[in-house]
């Protein structure tokens, strides 16, 4: 029976208590926090060791007058302050905190980042990329050769993503958190109180009432990937704890020949995956990486249709992830390549054996990859330029011949892409370097927008959108008009990809055969409105099966405001909306033509008509699966890691070649320690009150409980036992 | 176990017993020895056993001390120094600290 009670008072404490906690606070939803990261030696990213949740009273920063009077409160003594920001002072905070570090009042920063709450903002309003100005510089191949210049590619780079700071910082997208956060938490109840300020004092009324903010931020992992590495794998007790993961997911490759083979010239057209910004998955990235990723896509699909004239050559199209941290995917392809561990390929040629394949580096003779396009949306920026390595293009003749040879076919088919102008400058942010840096000395290209430095000015950024690429669509278009939609982009991106499709296609096919067919201008508007406008079109998902449209559903909704791609390079087990979709991109794609009008029952690796054509043909298909618009996707995608060779001994606590090898990691963390919460602050004097009442119920207490111990035979004596006792 | 009802002989081997286990690095148990007999070395009517029972409960209060400054000293070394001492201050470490170097 005590038992039951004791349960039952555990039960309505439990019950009493969460509902105290939920009148309380308010937890906003969709909030997006900056977290903690690794380097071999440094930590990066926000909150303070072993502090785990931040609290002040909301302050808004909207116009200018906010943010001076915000400098002046700074340097009172005055309660911590939580600060809601529009872009435009976003900077000018992180560095008024900064500069009073010890003394600031500033426990946290909240940036608004959806432009639909802002109205009249211009580009030079908005907080730029959080990339430094040379990214990736220090796995760059003149990190010890300053010979070469400029390396400056980011002007507008802000570094704040390798800063440590000691406060958190949050970004808000959802329009109704924002609401709640400005409108009925700020506006409401704390803009009054501050509006009173005046330059001399600013004090706090016992009566008034204050809304406050509380953000969580706990993060396990410390100091560098070397400590935290080694301390996840210390394990002292029966339950193993991670400390941080490494960065990193899947490198995804294609052959578009008639099989994978290392007997032909292979030439390597890539581009990137990935990206980052301050705030986990936040990534735009509509210049870096889509707009290189639509237009990879669009060759692809061109030079899918050609596969069965490539006899010359193979053409091995590549996405490498887990390049915005420092060539970590394409560190690890070029090293497997070197190491000779590249993994092997099982290809059965419609036969019950099987035989292997692997990816030599012996072969591959040139790399063209597709850097930032966006620029070209706009009416004045024609071009694209050639950039290459100009150590490599000195030194090494055959390389000297590849990227001559390359050059000059790109620009006899296009009169808009152009060599850059200095020979002597430096290559820009691309995977060649990690090729070249491992000693695999093929001729390499990246084809970019811009030519001294990035056109865009949000690089890594939270506001690299579509419409800095100005690419922008009619309000009253339906979805059927807005998929077809002809944009400046989109119309330029045609003829340019086209001629980089026919430079590859002929490069080395003696016969010098022209592409009768351009790039697809429907297919290109298409992945310009899907991946810009709607990420759930009907285009994507046609292009895939009920299940894996499920999945990409999940996957959109997982990290993100509804709808938002994330293209954020993320940990090895935990699939990113943005990258999982491009590698749908690239199976649909790289589909094998001959086989797409195969019926649901054949679009099988076990139907015998697909055997009979791998048999005939000589060839091996991986993948098969009939999707919506009833095509049999029939392609092969093969995948690698794409995580740094540094973490090849992780499972032993340890990173190896680090000055050779990035070696990012990614603390980890408890769901419910990573929370922006809003709550009203108790006035002081119902503070008062409620403490004085506490103390009074205490005594009194107190003093029933001894009254009751000294009364206790008169109050629990049973009357029948008086009785008995009377009668013995 | 209720030392009025044991006689003293009884006491001292008890004593000796705690005061010899003590060895295998149980300072707790000269602390427990220490206080446990103590009355009887110190406070009580003289006994034939007395003067053997006050030298194992000197020697296991000294051993007891000794143990303490070297558990302090030990401990304000690892606290100061666990982090200087890295990899061999992670793995002397039994639960590791989150999110603190």
């Amino acid at each position: 029976m005590n038992t039951f009670f004791f349960f039952l008072s555990v039960l309505v404490r439990t019950i009493i208590s969460d509902l105290n906690k939920e009148r309380t606070y308010v937890n906003l939803l969709n909030t997006i926090p900056c977290i903690r990261r690794f380097n071999s030696s440094h930590q990066i990213g926000c909150g303070k060791l072993d502090y785990s949740s931040y609290e002040g009273i909301v302050y808004s920063v909207r116009d200018k007058a906010e943010f001076g009077r915000l400098e002046k409160l700074n340097k009172l003594d005055i309660p911590d302050l939580v600060v809601v920001t529009l872009p435009s002072y976003f900077a000018k905070i992180v560095q008024l905190h900064q500069h009073d570090s010890g003394n600031s009042r500033i426990q946290g920063i909240v940036l608004v980042s959806n432009l639909d709450y802002i109205s009249n903002l211009t580009e030079s309003d908005l907080n730029l990329s959080d990339d430094s100005t040379s990214p990736n510089s220090k796995f760059s191949l003149y990190s010890t050769n300053k010979t070469y210049g400029p390396s400056e590619w980011n002007p507008s780079g802000t570094n704040f993503m390798f800063q440590n700071f000691n406060i958190p910082f949050y970004t808000i997208y959802d329009l109704n958190e924002i609401e709640k956060v400005i409108d009925e938490c700020y506006d409401k109840f704390n803009q009054h109180i501050f509006d009173k300020y005046t330059s001399n004092s600013f004090s706090i009324k016992s009566s008034e009432s204050l809304c406050g903010m509380q953000l969580g931020l706990r993060m396990t992992g410390a100091v560098s990937s070397t400590v935290c590495t080694r301390r996840s794998n210390i394990m002292h007790t029966l339950e193993s704890s991670s400390f941080c993961d490494p960065l990193g997911g899947s490198n995804y490759f294609t052959f578009l020949s008639q099989r994978p083979s290392n007997d032909l010239p292979i030439t390597i057209l890539s581009a990137r995956l990935d990206a980052f910004s301050l705030y986990e998955y936040f990534t735009p990235a509509a210049n870096e990486p889509i707009s290189s990723l639509i237009g990879l896509f669009g060759i692809t699909e061109l030079l899918a249709k050609q596969r069965s004239q490539m006899n010359y050559s193979s053409i091995l199209v590549v996405l490498f992830d887990n390049e915005a941290f420092d060539y970590g995917g394409s560190s690890r392809f070029a090293s497997d390549l070197v190491r000779e561990k590249f993994p092997e390929i099982k290809l059965s040629f419609g036969q019950d054996q099987e035989e292997s394949f692997v990816l030599k580096k012996n072969n591959i003779t040139s790399i063209i990859e597709l850097g930032q396009l966006g620029a070209i949306g706009f009416e004045q920026n024609e071009n694209l330029y050639i950039h290459r390595d100009p150590i490599s293009y000195a030194k090494e003749p055959n390389v000297a011949k590849t990227i001559k040879q390359l050059t000059d076919k790109l620009t006899k088919y296009s009169s808009n892409i152009k060599p850059i102008e200095n020979i002597n400058q430096q290559l820009p942010t691309s995977s060649i370097h990690s090729f070249l840096r491992n000693n695999i000395l093929i001729g390499g290209i990246s084809l970019a927008d811009f030519n001294k430095e990035f056109n865009s000015k949000f690089y890594h950024g939270v506001f690299d959108t579509p419409e800095n690429m100005n690419v922008t669509f009619p309000d009253d278009l339906s979805e059927d008009e807005a998929v077809n939609f002809t944009t400046k982009f989109a119309e330029k991106l045609q003829g340019l990809t086209t001629s980089i499709a026919q430079t590859i296609f002929s490069l080395h096919n003696p016969t010098q055969t022209e592409l009768s067919e351009q790039v697809s201008l429907s297919t290109l508007n298409r992945l310009v409105y899907c991946f810009y406008k709607n990420t759930t079109c009907k285009y994507f998902q046609d292009m895939m099966t009920t299940s894996q449209w499920k999945s990409y559903l999940t996957l959109l909704e997982a990290n993100l405001p509804k709808g938002k791609l994330s293209f954020y390079t993320g940990v090895d087990d935990n699939p990113i909306s943005g990258k999982w979709l491009s590698s749908m991109l690239l199976r649909y794609f790289s589909r094998n033509l001959d086989l797409e009008s195969l019926s649901e029952d054949d679009c099988s690796k076990d139907s015998e008509k697909v055997r009979k054509y791998e048999r005939e043909n000589h060839i091996s298909i991986r993948n098969f699966y009939y999707v919506k618009n009833s095509t049999c996707v029939a392609s092969s995608i093969f995948l690698t890691s794409s995580v740094s060779p540094a973490f090849d001994q992780f499972e032993k606590g340890v990173l190896v070649e680090t000055d050779k090898f990035p070696a990012w990691t990614e603390s980890s963390w408890n769901g419910v320690d990573v929370q922006m919460k809003i709550f009203m602050f108790t006035r002081p004097s119902i503070a008062g009150l409620t403490l004085s009442l506490g103390i009074v119920t205490l005594v009194l207490a107190f003093v029933l409980t001894f009254l009751a111990d000294k009364f206790a035979h008169r109050i629990f004596y049973p009357k029948d036992a008086e009785q008995n006792e009377i009668f013995d | 176990m209720n030392l009025n009802k044991v006689n003293d002989k009884e006491k001292l081997e008890i004593c000796r017993k705690y005061y010899l286990a003590g060895f295998a690095f149980l300072p707790f148990l000269w602390l427990v020895n220490f206080f446990w007999f103590y009355k009887h070395a110190f406070k009580r009517n003289e006994f034939p056993e007395q003067t053997q029972m006050k030298t194992y409960i000197i020697r296991s209060g000294i051993g007891c001390l000794v143990w303490l400054i070297i558990l302090v000293i030990w401990n304000v070394l690892f606290q100061t120094f666990r982090v200087d001492w890295d990899s061999v201050g992670d793995h002397l470490t039994f639960i590791l600290p989150s999110g603190r170097p």
